[in-house]
């Protein structure tokens, strides 16, 4: 019977009308219009078998794919029909856009702009309303936010075209984003075409080909393109606060269990002489708690002066050596008008991995031997809370987080910088 | 009474009407495809040897729940903006069917309304429309029909396609709605997308290198 195959027609050949050269038409059973890629004449195709010459494009330069390559995506074995080079009519930017047809699947769109890819399958969105809208939802995709509204105008094309490409009305567009999503539409008087993209790595274009193939480099942002650190942020926050609160509550329990501080040595050492250096050996006292950690409160009466203090504590039994330092300064004064004040007369330094026995420190004091210090006090209170490895953890939990935070709002930033409808414009 | 049969123009064969109403067939000789028109029975001019780029053929076979079907013939329309295939489709219980082919999409339809009233001729593209059995309904695509081609044999749903408007319109859940306008005759075809793989095919052109 006519017309009837069980195999697919084979690619007709034709001469391009201008050049003369060969154009393969892979789809001609649809094929409205087509372009020769060779001198970027433009002919309207007759489905009674006539070709007319309508205009002729510039030739497109650099160009990754080739015609009639096969791409292998999904599984399924799309050709490469056409591409389109177009060009945005406000800010003249522009960008390729490539087209697979699969017998079954139809014709998907692969873009590319700046290096970035997007491969586009059409979509049956419903919305009604085309006014201000700013945000839309897509099931199963989440919510989508107004990018760009725009019209272009076709700069290059080579290949074979469903339709005639040339037409006088310049469709009205919009790209809504969820990384790694785009929505888009093109919508003219006779028809609206959506598509649903995902941002689509060079690396993964690369291997739905066999060719090898120069690609183009890869420059800013893409508005659909994910942050790096691909993994769920909103997660990673709520994850990030439900350990911090845990943490809070394990340090309150903790310290809870700890009621027992006391303290277990109080001496005051005075300063009477005129040396810059000098060193106190404490009385003993007893650490009665096995593995705690113990302050040492040092205070002063300095003005405008300061000291320095070395500890070497000394567990009489085992003979261990805990060896810190600490230093105390105050200034104040009285500078046009006003009163100030800078330091501080007391400090506490933490002692921790205490084991229980006989304890003595000598207190190495080093101060400005034109400025006695007066007097040093030294308390030790054993088996106290330890809240620094609370800080360590707390800023272990924290710091990766806070620099996630930063650093995405850098590439939301960035990303959003080419958006006539940025959220962070008024930021 | 004798049966109604149609002479070849180009073989002068005789082949009998063995479907009722609106119908396209082909020459039993030289497999010339023709219409017929119960109110004018003379044969249209049509385009011959236009294949279509689908893997569905004639003598395709498919099942849709209980119903079995078998592909008897399909009318290409070639628009100014994309083609559609128009399979009929005939069920193991003698009525026959339609799945239309768009760019891809595959509607099954149910129900066909050869008087829908003029309220479609309001659809704008990007707007909603109240249709009649179906809800509310958004108008995607209008197309002008330029030319056809007929391949098998099937009811004619539409007197004429050359030069009708066809409008197409999609639901929120998945189903599809199509009509064509002409000055005298308007039809309306309602139906639900599928995949190729939920028409349950068999007999289709295998799909693999289809591009050699």
């Amino acid at each position: 019977m006519i017309g009837i195959n069980s195999t697919y027609p084979t690619p007709l050949v034709l001469s391009c009308l201008q050049c003369k050269k060969d154009i393969k038409l892979i789809t001609h059973q649809r094929a409205a219009s087509f372009c020769c890629e060779a001198c970027g004449a433009y002919s309207i195709y007759d489905k009674q078998k006539e070709i007319k010459s309508s205009y002729t494009f510039i030739k497109a330069k650099d160009i990754a794919f080739k015609l009639g390559s096969v791409f292998k995506i999904e599984g399924l074995e799309f050709v490469l029909i056409n591409y389109l080079i177009k060009e945005e009519t406000s800010y003249k930017t522009n960008w390729i856009e490539y087209t697979l047809f699969h017998p079954v699947e139809g014709y998907w769109t692969l873009s590319e702009s700046d290096g970035h890819y997007n491969l586009m399958k059409p979509y049956k969105y419903y919305l009604q309303n085309f006014g201000n809208i700013r945000n839309i939802h897509v099931e199963d995709k989440g919510n989508f936010q107004l990018y760009n509204k725009y019209k272009f105008k076709i700069k290059h094309a080579a290949g074979e075209f469903f339709s005639d490409i040339r037409d006088k009305e310049l469709p009205a567009c919009a790209d809504f984003v969820a990384p790694p999503y785009i929505l888009s539409y093109e919508k003219t008087t006779d028809e609206i075409y959506w598509y649903l993209g995902e941002y689509t790595t060079p690396k993964t274009v690369k291997s739905w080909i066999t060719d090898d193939l120069n690609f183009p480099i890869t420059e800013g942002i893409a508005p659909n393109q994910p942050f790096s650190l691909n993994f769920d942020h909103t997660s990673f926050i709520r994850m990030t606060v439900a350990s911090v609160v845990l943490l809070f509550i394990i340090q309150a329990i903790l310290s809870g269990f700890i009621t027992d501080a006391k303290e277990v040595s109080k001496q005051t050492y005075y300063h009477g002489d005129s040396l810059s250096q000098r060193t106190y050996v404490s009385e003993p006292f007893e650490i009665t708690v096995n593995n705690s950690a113990a302050d040492f409160d040092i205070a002063s009466n300095l003005n405008n002066n300061w000291l320095e203090t070395d500890f070497t504590l000394v567990n009489e039994t085992t003979g261990d050596q805990y060896f810190f330092s600490g230093a105390l300064e105050f200034y104040a004064g009285y500078t046009d008008g006003e009163s100030w004040s800078e330091g501080s007369n007391q400090s506490t330094l933490t002692v921790s991995r205490l084991t229980k026995g006989k304890y003595h420190y000598n207190v190495h004091v080093t101060n400005d031997i034109t400025k006695p210090f007066g007097y040093l006090g030294v308390s030790v209170i054993q088996n106290v809370p330890l809240t620094s490895n609370f800080i360590i953890v707390l800023l272990c939990l924290t710091v990766f987080p806070i620099y996630i935070y930063f650093r995405r709002k850098r590439f939301d930033r960035k990303q959003w910088q080419n958006s006539d409808y940025s959220p962070y414009d008024n930021e | 009474m004798a049966a109604l049969t149609h002479i070849c123009k180009h073989c002068k064969a005789e082949t009998v009407f063995d479907i009722s109403g609106n119908h396209y067939d082909a020459c039993n000789s030289c497999q010339k495809p023709f219409i017929r028109h119960e109110a004018a029975p003379l044969a249209e001019e049509i385009l011959e040897n236009c294949e279509t780029l689908s893997p569905i053929i004639i003598g395709t076979k498919g099942k849709i729940g209980a119903d079995t079907y078998t592909v008897t013939g399909c009318i290409t329309l070639f628009q100014n903006r994309t083609t559609v295939n128009l399979y009929s489709i005939l069920y193991n219980h003698g009525l026959y069917g339609y799945i239309l082919e768009c760019d891809g999409d595959l509607s099954l339809i149910d129900h066909v309304n050869e008087h829908p009233g003029n309220k479609l001729k309001e659809a704008r593209v990007g707007k909603e429309i109240d249709i009649n059995q179906f809800g509310m309904a958004y108008c995607y695509c209008l197309d002008k029909t330029n030319y056809i081609s007929i391949k098998g044999k099937g009811k004619m749903i539409f007197p004429k396609f050359d030069n009708s408007i066809f409008c197409s319109f999609y639901s929120k859940d998945k189903k599809v709605a199509f009509c064509f306008f002409s000055k005298e005759h308007t039809t309306l075809l309602l139906g639900k997308l599928y995949t190729l793989n939920e028409l349950n095919l068999s007999s289709i052109r295998p799909i693999h290198d289809w591009y050699k």
